[in-house]
C-alpha cells in the first residue's frame, strides 16, 4: 500500500474539499492548489468516463460550470514500448508500433518499417510501396470513421455511431483479407510487405469506395447541417495558431486552425509525391472545423486509394526471405509520417549492435493533449467532452 | 526570420565548430545538427521561438557514462527545416526548463524526468508523467533491465567494451613509452645532431597517454561506445608511423 493510499484510507472528510483533492491528486499544478477558497471546486473526470476514449483522467477545477483550470493525468496504459525496443532486434520491435495506436496501426507499422529502411538503406520494391500506401489510407479512413461515430456519440447522437461502425467493419474485413489481422497489423516488414493482394481485392475495394461515397452523402445530410450538432460545435474549443506553434500540434487539429501542415505534403515520403490529393484546411479552429477537415480528409484518402488501384505496378512485394537482422549504420535518424492524428516521428539512435540503442516515438496526440490545458481554460464543463472528442485522442499512443 | 538568417546567430550559441549541416538529409531526416550546453539552451529556444519554429520533440538518451537530451525544432508553416541539438549531461546535472517558451516542453521535460531521471530547473510542475507518483525507479535507464538474461548480456557487453578500452589504453601507453625510449636512445646515439627536430616528440606521446573518453565521445553524434574503444588506437597510430620513420 502506498503512502498516499494509506492517508486516503484514513481520511473521512467530504471528498470535494481542497484538502482531499490535494491528498488525492498529490502536487497539482501550482495554480491548481493555491487559493481554492474562492468558491471553486475540483471535479475528477475519468479515467473511466465514457467520453475520455480510453483511460484519460482530467482533474478539473470548476467555478460553477466553468472550467478554471485542468490537468490531464495520463499513463494508465503505459507499457514501456520504447524499453521493449531496446531489448530485441530491430525486427523484433515490428509488432509493437501498431499496438501503440490501435486505430492507426497500419500507419504506425508501415512508418516504423520506413524509418528503418530509410536509415539503413534497405530497398523496397515499387509494388510494395504502392500496396503500403493503399492500406495505410484505408486505415486512415477507418480511423476517421471510428472518430466520427464516437465523437457524435459524445455529443448525444447515437445513430451515426452505428452507421459508421458498419462502414468501418467493411474496411476491416477488406484489410483482414490481405493482412490477416483486424486492428493490430504487422503487415509491413523490412523491405516489403508480408503478403500480396488477393485476386478479388480490386473489385471489393472499388465496390467499397462507391458505397462509402454514397454513405458520406448520407452523413452529411444527417449530421453536418443538424442544428443541435452545429450549436454544440460551432465556436467551441477554439485552438489558435499560437497554440499550434507553441505546442507543436499537428494533424487535422492543426489544419483546422489554418496551419496547413501535412507530412505527406511537407516532407513527402514513399510515393506521396507522385499522388494527386489535397490538404483540406480551415481557419476557424473550433470543433466544427476539425469535424469538417476530417470529413474532407476521408474523401481525399479515397481518392488516393483509387489512384493506387489504377496505377498498381506488378512485380515482387518484398525480399525472398524475411529480413530478420538488418545491418545498422551507427548514427541518429529521424523519420516522420502522417498518422490519422498528426505527425508521427521515429527517432532512432543506432550503434553497430543488431539491437537499437534507443528508439523514441514522437506521437501526435501527446502534443495535442498537452495543449488542452490551455484550450480548456474558460470553457464550460459540457463542452469539455466535445473538445476532447474533436481532437481525437488515442490514449495508448500517448502513454506508449 | 528565415531559416538561413538563423544560422549565424545559432552558430554563436552552440558549442564552437559543432554546427554542421546534417549530411544526407533524405536518409537522416534533419537539416542541421549541433551540440549545445545546458547554459545556452534558453537563449537558443528564444531564438527559435522568435524565428517561428516549434519544439517538435525532446528525446532523452542514456549513454551509460553520461546522458543526452536531443532537442528537435521544426517549422510547421512553410517548408520543413529540422534542427537537432544534442546536449550532454553528467549523471546528476540539471538542465534549465524551456517550458515558458514552448508549451510542448512542459510534457517532454516531465517525460525526460520520468523516464530517465533528468532534473529540470524552473519547471512549473516537475513530477512523474506516465508512471505512478510514488515509483522509485527510472525505467529507460540502461541499468534497468526487463529480464535477467538481458542484464547478463548487457553487463557482459559493457565489460567487454570497457576491457577493450583498457586494452587499447594500455597498448597506446606501451607504444608511447616505447616511442619515447626509442627517441631517447636515438638522441643518445646521435648526440647533438638534430635536437630541434626531436623536441616535439615527447609532447606527442603525453597526449596519447591520457585519452579522455568523454572527449572522444563528443566528436561524433553516434553512440559513443564504439568510438571510445577505437579512439585510443587511432591516436596511437601516428606514433607507430613516426617510429618507423625515424
Amino acid at each position: 500500500m502506498s503512502d498516499t493510499s494509506r492517508k486516503l484510507a484514513a481520511y473521512d472528510e467530504h471528498p470535494r474539499t481542497p484538502e482531499y483533492a490535494e491528498l488525492r491528486f498529490g502536487c497539482l499544478e501550482p495554480h491548481l492548489t493555491e487559493a481554492p477558497d474562492d468558491g471553486t471546486y475540483y471535479l475528477n473526470m475519468g479515467p473511466h468516463h465514457p467520453s475520455t476514449h480510453g483511460v484519460l483522467r482530467l482533474v478539473l477545477r470548476l467555478d460553477g460550470e466553468k472550467v478554471v483550470d485542468c490537468e490531464p493525468v495520463i499513463g494508465y496504459s503505459h507499457r514501456a514500448h520504447e524499453k521493449m525496443a531496446e531489448r530485441g532486434l530491430y525486427s523484433q520491435f515490428l509488432p509493437n508500433p501498431s499496438r501503440m495506436d490501435y486505430l492507426g496501426g497500419m500507419i504506425y507499422n508501415v512508418g516504423y518499417c520506413q524509418a528503418v529502411e530509410q536509415a539503413f538503406g534497405i530497398d523496397v520494391p515499387d509494388r510494395a510501396r504502392w500496396i503500403r500506401t493503399m492500406v495505410s489510407e484505408f486505415n486512415r479512413v477507418s480511423s476517421h470513421l471510428l472518430w466520427f461515430g464516437a465523437f457524435l456519440m459524445d455529443l448525444g447522437a447515437f445513430t451515426p455511431f452505428l452507421l459508421a461502425f458498419q462502414d468501418r467493419e467493411n474496411i476491416l474485413d477488406l484489410l483482414d483479407s490481405v493482412t490477416g489481422s483486424r486492428l493490430t497489423y504487422c503487415y509491413a516488414n523490412f523491405g516489403g510487405v508480408t503478403g500480396d493482394l488477393t485476386a478479388d481485392f480490386e473489385d471489393k475495394a472499388r465496390a467499397l469506395i462507391a458505397t462509402q461515397r454514397k454513405n458520406f452523402g448520407t452523413y452529411e445530410k444527417l449530421v453536418t447541417g443538424n442544428t443541435i450538432f452545429r450549436n454544440r460545435t460551432e465556436g467551441i474549443g477554439i485552438v489558435t495558431k499560437d497554440h499550434i506553434h507553441s505546442y507543436a500540434m499537428s494533424g487535422p487539429t492543426a489544419r483546422a486552425s489554418g496551419v496547413a501542415y501535412d507530412v505527406r505534403r511537407a516532407e513527402p515520403y514513399s510515393i506521396y509525391s507522385e499522388l494527386d490529393f489535397e490538404v483540406p484546411t480551415r481557419t476557424e479552429g473550433d470543433c466544427l472545423a476539425r469535424y469538417m477537415v476530417r470529413f474532407e480528409e476521408m474523401e481525399q484518402s479515397l481518392r488516393i486509394i483509387e489512384q493506387c488501384l489504377d496505377r498498381m505496378p506488378e512485380g515482387p512485394i518484398g525480399p525472398d526471405k524475411p529480413m530478420i537482422r538488418v545491418k545498422p549504420k551507427p548514427g541518429s535518424y529521424y523519420f516522420t509520417c502522417e498518422s490519422p492524428r498528426g505527425q508521427l516521428g521515429w527517432f532512432i539512435l543506432a550503434d553497430k549492435n543488431p539491437e537499437p540503442w534507443r528508439i523514441k516515438a514522437r506521437t501526435p496526440s501527446f502534443c495535442n493533449l498537452n495543449a488542452m490545458i490551455d484550450v480548456l481554460r474558460g470553457t464550460m464543463i459540457a463542452d469539455t467532452i466535445a473538445i476532447l472528442g474533436s481532437i481525437d485522442v488515442v490514449m495508448p499512443e500517448i502513454d506508449r | 526570420m528565415k531559416a538561413e538568417a538563423l544560422a549565424p546567430a545559432l552558430r554563436a550559441l552552440v558549442t564552437p565548430d559543432s554546427l554542421h549541416d546534417g549530411e544526407d538529409r533524405a536518409r537522416r531526416g534533419f537539416d542541421i545538427e549541433a551540440e549545445v550546453s545546458p547554459a545556452s539552451i534558453v537563449s537558443i529556444a528564444n531564438l527559435f521561438a522568435g524565428a517561428g519554429y516549434s519544439l517538435e520533440c525532446i528525446t532523452a538518451v542514456d549513454q551509460e557514462d553520461f546522458r543526452e537530451l536531443w532537442y528537435q525544432f521544426n517549422v510547421l508553416d512553410g517548408p520543413p527545416h529540422r534542427h537537432l541539438l544534442r546536449m550532454q549531461l553528467d549523471e546528476s546535472e540539471a538542465v534549465p526548463s524551456i517550458s515558458h517558451i514552448f508549451g510542448s516542453a512542459r510534457w517532454f521535460e516531465r517525460e525526460a524526468f520520468d523516464m530517465m531521471g533528468i532534473q529540470v530547473n524552473g519547471h512549473p510542475n516537475l513530477k512523474r508523467l506516465l508512471l505512478p507518483e510514488d515509483s522509485d525507479f527510472f525505467p529507460l535507464r540502461r541499468d534497468q533491465c526487463i529480464d535477467d538474461e538481458l542484464r547478463v548480456t548487457r553487463a557482459g557487453r559493457r565489460k567487454k567494451r570497457l576491457a577493450a578500452i583498457e586494452k587499447a589504453k594500455a597498448k597506446a601507453a606501451a607504444e608511447a613509452q616505447a616511442a619515447a625510449e626509442a627517441a631517447a636512445a636515438a638522441e643518445a646515439d646521435k648526440g647533438s645532431e638534430q635536437p630541434a627536430e626531436e623536441a616535439p616528440r615527447p609532447t606527442d606521446s603525453t597526449t596519447v597517454d591520457s585519452p579522455a573518453p568523454l572527449e572522444a565521445a563528443t566528436d561524433d553524434a553516434a553512440p559513443a561506445i564504439d568510438s571510445k574503444a577505437e579512439a585510443p588506437t587511432q591516436n596511437a597510430a601516428p606514433v607507430v608511423k613516426k617510429e618507423t620513420k625515424s
